[in-house]
């Protein structure tokens, strides 16, 4: 068997625990009867509501208007009222404004057979106008807005666009669900891609441990013969990250504090393909995303399909509820996703998942002191050395910290997981790089 | 379970306790586990803690101490008794002084440290040694993680200058009551003398307790090496670069420097490559910088093996190195991101 590729530095392997829900069809979740719609749900400046409470909307009308380049619309993911403005912290420490809205009336879309748009007369300048209109962004879980990934600078030169597949995380599996059931979706997707972005070559990067789907991916491009190369990849986290993937994929390593287009490459998470699809080909704004819920102390996991601004409660008992009492709930996956502290939090356009893990699951232990083991380093894909940059956030030498190269850290979480001593790496990370982004911010 | 670990807090919360706090919490660490949980992510973590750590180490060590007790007798196991008892007891009460938890790493060190005397040596002097050893190699700089030397041969280095006559002159042969002088190390030094090298690796001649039955340690560290408890940068470094020496040593003076495979083999080579120098908290982080440390630790075992008036360098090499351990991460660190730039 030929050896599959995989990025070269660092990477683990933690429990993939995906066959929990792998195996199950997507599902459309139970419409909220309380919508809670974040109005900062990208990177970017937040939307600006367009909306006073006491307002009817209607599924999918646009409540929250893009204000500046990078950012989005958000839309009102059911009909109804508006209830309240609210002020909510997001699990991911972003504090918003959100849009609550009361279900009332009849749905437009919903149940209701679509039509396809016509869009091969747009250009490519009206395609990425239509997405930031749509709320199209990242689905991966940075939802950075896409219109402006799909923005290379001017003469730069797009040799590849990759459809990332991977899903590295533990637990989650609707990427996998996607690739199964909405790969005519995708493909259409990408014709749309194609038309903006003019790639030389298509790449399809997916897990080994996950066939069906490479099987799916490959009999599809040969059936209709499509110039798409399905990569399948040697399973390892984190392989999903943009870095990662390319470096796994083409062998070129992204510069520090680079973007993928430095290396001619865009890529794009297979959720955010059939996002792009149901924009343009159906009209419809990002309303409700895949997702998976699981984790051992979810009675039944399942795949979801859930209207953004869905609490979390109301997932978590669709799913029957919990089997045992979790030890926390995460929004996300289980390396780089968040806890879950109110469980009224709303599902937003990066959440990917939903997991009530058990204290046998996260395995948590005590902090003891370091013992230079050098794991972090080992395992770091970025080959930074977290124990030297934790110390120095610690010691509260930013300066000295980003100059090891704390801003290239994505936070990816290996280093934490492989510490033998659990002492709060990534957190420290994150801490020195925000408070580095503050100083700079002020001087 | 709920039952006994709620007897065991009532029973921490007694007046007649309160001192011994660190030890309570400790042994509802070991039994119960964890009592935390963070926030933040990653969610869930490897299967690897510092006890798994130090479980690790030990059942690597079995071999040799088993074999030492086989060599040497009875007594061994009395040996490494007084010293868990001499170090325990200066752990213990440093942490109740810190009101810290007490730490994992001196159930290593409480190992290693008879396993690297002579078998001769009286009680008294393991009792000593581990207690000097965990309190001057350790204690003193804060405890498990922030020592600069090997704690364990801290306390070999105090008792071999304080008790010379005790740690260098009598040799017990294994098997038999016979005292020696001359190990292979020494034989050669005075005599010129090679000890065959089937003889080395069965571990019949004389030597510290767990330093003789060479297959043992070899088995150890490869486990050690496999379960990536042990970087395997130092003991390959450490042990080519004494052969590389050795090499050109033997070539330009024979009648000092011993060939190289007899002085892979003699000695506490391969004990102190494999267990000592590998030590995490006392070798360096950087991969770099492991290779390094393992090249001048074998550099320096073959100069003092050589040229001084001791017979084995190996201890003397991995505390030379220990010192110069954050200087070496400082230089490579300054290189490596001066050419990342």
């Amino acid at each position: 068997m030929k050896r599959l590729s995989t990025f070269p530095k660092g990477g683990v392997h933690p429990p993939g625990r995906k066959h929990l829900a792998h195996s199950l069809p997507l599902q459309n979740a139970s419409i909220p009867s309380l919508s809670i719609v974040p109005l900062s749900q990208h990177i970017g400046s937040p939307a600006e509501c367009v909306v006073s409470v006491g307002d009817v909307v209607r599924e999918g009308m646009l409540i929250g208007k893009p204000t500046g380049f990078v950012s989005v619309g958000i839309h009102s993911p059911v009909p109804g009222t508006v209830k309240e403005l609210r002020r909510i912290h997001l699990p991911n420490g972003v504090q918003t404004d959100a849009v609550c809205i009361e279900l009332a009336g009849e749905f437009d879309r919903l149940g209701k057979s679509q039509e396809t748009v016509e869009w091969e007369n747009m250009s490519a300048k009206e395609l990425l106008d239509l997405f930031a209109q749509m709320g199209i962004v990242g689905m991966g879980g940075a939802t950075f807005p896409t219109h402006v990934k799909f923005s290379p600078p001017k003469g730069s030169r797009v040799e590849f666009f990759v459809i990332n597949g991977v899903e590295c995380e533990p637990y989650l599996c609707a990427d996998h669900r996607l690739m199964l059931e909405k790969i005519r979706e995708i493909f259409e997707g990408l014709r749309v891609i194609r038309k903006i972005l003019d790639p030389e070559q298509v790449l399809f990067a997916i897990e080994a441990n996950k066939p069906d789907a490479i099987e799916a991916v490959m009999s599809y491009c040969r059936q209709n013969v499509l110039d798409v190369k399905v990569m399948p990849l040697h399973v390892k986290y984190p392989q999903g990250d943009e870095k990662q993937v390319l470096k796994a994929l083409t062998g070129r390593e992204v510069p520090s504090g680079g973007l993928p287009i430095d290396i001619g490459a865009v890529v794009s998470n297979v959720g955010t393909v059939n996002a792009i699809y149901e924009a343009v080909c159906l009209k419809k704004p990002l309303i409700e995303r895949a997702l998976t819920v699981s984790g051992g102390a979810v009675k039944n996991p399942a795949n979801l399909k859930a209207r953004i601004g869905t609490p979390v409660s109301q997932l978590l008992e669709e799913c029957g509820g919990f089997s045992e009492m979790p030890e926390k709930i995460v929004m996300g996956g289980p390396m780089m996703g968040f806890t879950v502290l109110d469980l009224d939090t709303p599902v937003t356009k990066g959440t990917s998942g939903i997991l009530a893990l058990t204290g046998a699951e996260i395995r948590s232990a005590n902090q003891t002191a370091c013992i230079s083991c050098g794991s972090c380093i080992s395992v770091c894909p970025l080959g930074l050395n977290p124990r030297l940059l934790y110390k120095l956030v610690d010691h509260l030498d930013y300066g000295g910290a980003v100059e090891a190269g704390l801003m290239d850290c994505k936070e990816c979480g290996c280093c934490g997981f492989v510490c033998p001593a659990h002492i709060p790496l990534v957190q420290g990370m994150r801490l020195g790089k925000r408070i580095h982004l503050k100083n700079r911010k002020k001087a | 379970m709920k039952k006994l670990q709620e007897l065991l807090h009532a029973t921490a919360r007694l007046k007649l306790f309160k001192p011994f706090a660190a030890v309570f919490e400790t042994l509802e660490g070991i039994i119960f586990g964890p009592t935390e949980i963070t926030a933040g992510a990653p969610h869930v973590v490897d299967n690897i803690e510092i006890k798994r750590y130090m479980t690790v180490a030990i059942i690597a060590l079995l071999p040799s101490t088993i074999s030492g007790i086989v060599f040497f007798g009875w007594r061994v196991l009395l040996m490494i008794i007084a010293s868990y008892v001499a170090g325990g007891i200066v752990e213990v009460a440093f942490a109740l002084i810190r009101k810290r938890e007490i730490e994992e790493g001196f159930l290593v060190t409480g190992l290693i440290f008879p396993l690297i005397l002579p078998p001769t040596a009286p009680i008294w002097v393991v009792v000593v040694g581990s207690a000097v050893g965990v309190f001057f190699g350790k204690e003193v700089f804060g405890g498990t993680g922030r020592n600069i030397f090997n704690p364990a041969l801290v306390g070999r280095l105090f008792v071999t200058i304080a008790f010379p006559q005790i740690m260098s002159a009598s040799w017990q042969k294994p098997f038999s009551d016979a005292i020696t002088t001359a190990t292979p190390l020494a034989s050669y030094k005075s005599a010129g003398e090679l000890t065959g090298l089937m003889d080395l690796l069965m571990g019949s001649v004389a030597g510290s307790i767990g330093e003789v039955f060479r297959i043992g340690i070899i088995a150890g560290g490869i486990f050690l090496m496999l379960t990536k408890v042990a970087n395997w940068r130092i003991p390959v470094s450490y042990l080519a670069s004494v052969a590389l020496f050795s090499w050109i040593g033997n070539l330009i003076a024979p009648d000092l420097v011993a060939p190289p495979l007899f002085q892979l083999l003699a000695g506490g080579l391969l004990f102190g490559a494999m267990f000592m120098a590998t030590d995490p908290v006392t070798s360096p982080f950087n991969h770099e910088s492991k290779f390094i440390f393992g090249g001048l630790c074998g550099l320096v075992t073959v100069v003092i093996r050589s040229f001084s008036g001791y017979t084995e360098g190996v201890m003397f090499s991995i505390i030379f190195m220990n010192a110069l351990t954050p200087l070496i991460d400082h230089f490579v660190l300054k290189v490596k991101y001066r050419t990342a730039k």
